[in-house]
Formats: structure tokens, C-alpha cells, sequence
């Protein structure tokens, strides 16, 4: 007995083909266009302008006002040169005094934290940020205490460039954000990047923020930037999530930015 | 194929002529066996396809009649290109919400289009549907209050047992936890029901739980800043490689559970490894950890891959489990009277399989077996 060579012909189907495709695009347009309507509404606001055209414009206070730093216990002498001369009298050549020599204690305007081997420091303002366990000599990972932010600062020897090291830093990056892409907004624009007053070179990425098991969970945005002295090349990245957000005078990625400011300004490269 | 076939005469691999070259015996009863052992490799819900084959649609939709199968599989690849589409124009947050309802929503048609429970309660599956997105949000939840989801740091090893191996093995419990609350329904006795039920809430919960965990980013406008390439296989792992693996694990560890609790068989023991659901609970959970392991530890590619890998594993196992569940169940039943089959639409004595095309009547809905006993065939051929 032979088995047929091929299945028989089907039955006609009990819906037909066309039926079940299109109710099947039909639902999925429904639903994306339940989306789109979803995202629309929850769109933000364009970042409102810090200035408007044609109005005087004060700068913003980027730190928070320091509190609790020492007074300084001795103050140098003031060089000041009398405003007038009686009549008659003539000024003999100015000769500036030397500078004076300061005894006070070195201001400190937070926590500093040091690294012990490769002898660098900075400041932070532990009310604004918070030190997570595990920081290395080499590596100190702060959270925002007030914002959806990350700051990372990490330190090699001059070996490797601030260009090598800012590609290091992206990779473990893109372990964390998907579609990651420079961002070219003028309003989130790095500004003479520098590390400590030392000049060196960054930029700004955005892309969205994955979960530890891969799922897109918010947007984010992140600035890294790398200089370095000639012994040490640091980096110091900024990962914020949903950098657009309105906090009031401008967005969430300016404002932890801003915080962040105290870090750069106050890294001192050799605390040998 | 292979070019040779051995003949029983003189037992030489000869040539695949209608004679051996050899000896000159007939080689018509070599031609058979090999024919027979062929058949038994075939896939009982779907008899034109290998069982060992790779088949998304015939795996997840066992009960669709070949001729609706095409259909699913024109979908399937519309939603794919659909989703892909979104995201290769920047709208991520679109093809997201795309690739999390591409799999429930064939699920959805599916049980709509063979109306599998058309004599049960109507919510039955829309129940269990219903409870995989429940628990789906509960656990994005649960999950959204863990410390430091995401971020810098040091590979933490408790951070990682938590991502890659405790929330996985959470949500797998949660899939399967409303399916197991219909198994002391006695009206559900099959192995395709227990299948069906385990991968109706896990592509459901699958779904669900990634648009409760992506919220945020709907905030972000309709096109947020990205690289296209990247999300479009992101997309595409999360809309068919991850509820496909979700599907396969809880759909094959219910089959199991079924087939020793319910299935009206007499020997359980048959059906090895695949049928003893302590082993099938240790299978799925198996490859729910491989899983989230493969999502916490590696990048986009790597990732991928490996889940892709996974992918096929589940489907295979989930397969099998089918066809050994429904090869056992034909044990008892009697021969009684004739019925039209509703795959090939030819008259068969009413039993397990069709004896024309080979398919599993169980594989076929109740409403369509009772239903064509009097319909005359109406066969077209595609």
C-alpha cells in the first residue's frame, strides 16, 4: 500500500486570507495610532529659550549656593592704594607689594574625595550627591540625590588619550542606552569642556535608557569629557535620564549639569 | 536526500533506481519503509511539516487548519515588516508598542479565527489573556521599585542574579500561575489546551510588561533621538524572540502538566523527559534564566544571537511536546463513525488522525470536527 506523494488539497479556510490580514494590519494601526495620540499628548515642551531676544540677560547661578565651608581664620592685608593724595604731593612709581602669603585652611566647599594612589581629588556637595559604595583609586560613581543622574569619574594614567578614554567610556555606555547618537541641539551644547581648568574634549550623546534586562525605560542623554595633565587623563561622564524634562528655569540635563559644574571646577589634578 | 538506498536483498547501497543494480530485487518495499519512517517524523498538528522543523506559526497556532496557515504567516511577516518600518523611520516609541502586540494580537486572531471554546465560557482565553497583562503590570511595578535598575558601576553580582535570574524566574511564575488555575477544570483536558493557555498568558504578559516598563519613554515624543539599526533588532527580539521564548517554555511546561494531570492516557511513563512536568519545570526555567542572563550580561548582537538560539530551543521543545501529547492521546479512544476532515477536507473514520493527510483531529477545533461531518469538500488548491 502506497502513502499519497503529497498532502491533499486544503478545505477552503473558514475566514478568508484577506479577512484575517487585514483585521490583523487593522489592529495594529488601531493600536499604534492609539499610540501616537498617547505620545502626542505627553510630548514635552521645547527647552524655553534662558534669554529673549532683544532683553538684558543675567546669567543663571550654575551652583547652589556653598554651605557650611570654613571661614577663613586669617585674612591677607589689603593692598589697596589711597583713592586721593593731598594737594601738592607726587606719586612715586608704583611698585605692586608681593603677593601675600595666606596661612588660611583651604576652602572647602563640600565632601572631597580623594584617590590615594594616583593622587587626585575633588569636592561634591553631598546633598546633591550621593557617593556609591564600591569607587575605586580609579573610578567614583555618584547618584543624583535630586535628579535622574549619574556622574562617573574616572582616572587612568596619561597613557591612554582623553580621545581613547571618552571611546571607552561610550562602550560601556552603549551597555546601558540604545540607539545612542551625537546630540546636535545648540541648546545642549558642550562648551569649552575642561576638566580641573584643564582643557580637553567631549561631547553630548542622546539615546534611550535600558533596563538592566534591556528594556527601554526612559530617555536619556549623556555628556563625557576627558583632559588630561600629562600624568593622569580623567573623565568625568554625565548620564541623565530624560534629559528634556522641565525643571523649572530649563531642562533636567542642564540642571544636573549644572551640579556637576562643582566637580569639574573643583578637581585638583595633583595632591602629591 | 540521500542518493542511496539500501536494499533488503543483498543489503548493498544502490542506486535510487525502481531495481537494485545489484541483485535485481523490486526496490518498491525499500521505497515504503523509507516513506513510513518519514511520516513519523512528521509534525502531528500540521503533517506537511517536519517535527523537528523550525515553525513559528504551526508551533504557536496548532489548531489552524493549513489553509489558514498561509494567512498567519502573510500576517506574521506584515507585522514584522511593520515593526521593523517604524523603526528604521525613528519611531520608536511606536514600534515598541508594535513589536510588544505583533505576538498577542496572532494569538488573539487565532483563537478567534479557529473559535477553540466556542461551547466554554466566552472569557475563558480572553481571561487568561487578561491575566497575563495584569500580572505583566504588577511586575513592572514590582520591578520599577528595585534599586539602581540601570547605570555605571561595577558588575554587581547581586544586582545580576536579581536581573538576569530572580525577576526572570518571577515572571515565569506569574505567566503560568493563571493557566494552572484552570487545570482543575476537567472540561479542559487536552494537551493543546494546557499549551495553548500557558502561551496565550506568556505572549500576553510578554507584551503587556514591556509597554508598563517603557512608559517613560512615550514622553519623549514620537521620534526620540537613536540609531535606527540598533532598535530595529532590538524591536525585533522584542516583538518575536522574546514572547516566542516565553510562548515555548510556559506553553511546553503547561503541555506537560496537562498531559500528567488531565490527558486521558494510560501510560504516562511513554512519554519520557518532556512529559514529566517536574523535568518540564526545570526545562523552562532553564531557559527563562538563559534568557534574562543573555539580556543582563551581553550587548545588543551577542545578545541577540544567543536569544535567537534560545528561540529556536523553546519552539523545538514546545513542538514536541505537542506531537508526543497528542500521539499519546489517541490510545483510547474507539473508532466511531466517519467525519469530514477539516484540514483536507476529505472523509476520515473518526479517530485521532486523518487518514488522508495525517493530521491530529485534536489539532482541529471541536466546533470544526463536529461541524463538517455533513459539509461536502470544498477543496482549493493554493
Amino acid at each position: 500500500m502506497g502513502f499519497p506523494s503529497a498532502p491533499p488539497p486544503a478545505p477552503a479556510a473558514k475566514k478568508s486570507p484577506t479577512t484575517i490580514i487585514a483585521l490583523f494590519v487593522g489592529g495594529m494601526l488601531t493600536l499604534a495610532v492609539l499610540a501616537i495620540v498617547y505620545v502626542l499628548i505627553n510630548q514635552p515642551k521645547p527647552p524655553a529659550p534662558g534669554c529673549e531676544p532683544d532683553k538684558v540677560c543675567a546669567p543663571q547661578q550654575s551652583l547652589p549656593p556653598v554651605n557650611g565651608s570654613p571661614s577663613p581664620g586669617v585674612t591677607s592685608v589689603p593692598t589697596t592704594v589711597p583713592a586721593s593724595l593731598p594737594p601738592g604731593a607726587t606719586t612715586a612709581p608704583f611698585v605692586p607689594p608681593p603677593t601675600p602669603v595666606s596661612n588660611s585652611p583651604v576652602v572647602v566647599s563640600g565632601e572631597v574625595w580623594q584617590s590615594n594612589t594616583l593622587n587626585y581629588s575633588f569636592e561634591y556637595n553631598p546633598n546633591a550627591w550621593e557617593l556609591q559604595d564600591g569607587a575605586t583609586d580609579d573610578t567614583a560613581v555618584f547618584y543624583s540625590v535630586r535628579f535622574d543622574a549619574q556622574l562617573v569619574i574616572h582616572a587612568v594614567p596619561a597613557t591612554t588619550s582623553p580621545a581613547e578614554l571618552i571611546a571607552q567610556q561610550l562602550g560601556v555606555i552603549d551597555t546601558l542606552m540604545i540607539g545612542r547618537i551625537k546630540d546636535t541641539d545648540d541648546y545642549d551644547a558642550l562648551l569649552g569642556p575642561s576638566i580641573g581648568f584643564v582643557d580637553g574634549e567631549g561631547d553630548v550623546w542622546s539615546g534611550v535608557l535600558l533596563s538592566k534586562d534591556g528594556t527601554p525605560i526612559a530617555p536619556g542623554g549623556v555628556t563625557v569629557m576627558a583632559a588630561t595633565d600629562g600624568r593622569l587623563t580623567v573623565s568625568v561622564v554625565v548620564l541623565v535620564g530624560s534629559p528634556d524634562a522641565d525643571v523649572g528655569p530649563g531642562t533636567q540635563q542642564h540642571a544636573v549639569r549644572g551640579q556637576a559644574d562643582e566637580f569639574l571646577k573643583s578637581f585638583d589634578w595633583d595632591t602629591r | 536526500m540521500d542518493p542511496l538506498i539500501t536494499c533488503n536483498q543483498c543489503g548493498n547501497q544502490v542506486a535510487r533506481l525502481e531495481f537494485c543494480i545489484r541483485c535485481g530485487d523490486p526496490l518498491t518495499d525499500e521505497y515504503g519503509a523509507e516513506q513510513v519512517r518519514e511520516q513519523r517524523r512528521r509534525f502531528a498538528a500540521a503533517p506537511d511539516e517536519r517535527l523537528n522543523a523550525v515553525a513559528l506559526v504551526s508551533t504557536l497556532f496548532p489548531q489552524l487548519p493549513r489553509a489558514d496557515m498561509r494567512s498567519f504567516r502573510l500576517a506574521f511577516a506584515a507585522g514584522v515588516a511593520i515593526v521593523a518600518g517604524l523603526a528604521l523611520l525613528g519611531f520608536y516609541p511606536i514600534a515598541l508598542v508594535s513589536a510588544a502586540v505583533l505576538v498577542p494580537l496572532l494569538m488573539v486572531l487565532y483563537l478567534w479565527d479557529v473559535d477553540i471554546y466556542e461551547d466554554e465560557p466566552v472569557g475563558i482565553i480572553g481571561a487568561t489573556m487578561l491575566w497575563g497583562a495584569l500580572a505583566a503590570a504588577a511586575f513592572a511595578w514590582l520591578a520599577s521599585g528595585l534599586p539602581a535598575p540601570t547605570g555605571f558601576g561595577r558588575a554587581n553580582l547581586l544586582d545580576t542574579l536579581i536581573a538576569g535570574v530572580w525577576l526572570p524566574l518571577l515572571e515565569g511564575a506569574l505567566m503560568i500561575a493563571g493557566p494552572l488555575v484552570l487545570l482543575r477544570s476537567r472540561r479542559f483536558n487536552d494537551v493543546l489546551d494546557g499549551a495553548t493557555f500557558g502561551a496565550a498568558s506568556a505572549v500576553s504578559f510578554s507584551g503587556a510588561s514591556l509597554i508598563v516598563q517603557s512608559l517613560p519613554i512615550f514622553s519623549a515624543g514620537l521620534r526620540p533621538a537613536g540609531d535606527p539599526l540598533p532598535w530595529v533588532i532590538q524591536m525585533l527580539s522584542f516583538g518575536v524572540l522574546q514572547p516566542v521564548i516565553a510562548a515555548g517554555a510556559i506553553g511546553a511546561f503547561a503541555a506537560a502538566v496537562w498531559l500528567r494531570y488531565r490527558a486521558p492516557i494510560s501510560d504516562r511513563n511513554a512519554l519520557g523527559p518532556v512529559g514529566q512536568p517536574a523535568l518540564a519545570l526545570l526545562g523552562a526555567a532553564a531557559l527563562i534564566v538563559a534568557s534574562g542572563l543573555a539580556k543582563t550580561l551581553l550587548t545588543i548582537i551577542p545578545q541577540t544571537l544567543v536569544l535567537a538560539v534560545i528561540a529556536v530551543v523553546a519552539l523545538l521543545w514546545l513542538r514536541r511536546a505537542l506531537h508526543l501529547g497528542l500521539l499519546q492521546e489517541s490510545r483510547e479512544i474507539d473508532v466511531d463513525g466517519e467525519i469530514r476532515c477539516p484540514n483536507c477536507g476529505l472523509m476520515t473514520p473518526e479517530h485521532t488522525f486523518c487518514g488522508n493527510c495525517g493530521i491530529s483531529l485534536r489539532a482541529v477545533p471541536s466546533s470544526r470536527r463536529s461541524a463538517t461531518a455533513d459539509v461536502p469538500a470544498k477543496a482549493e488548491t493554493d
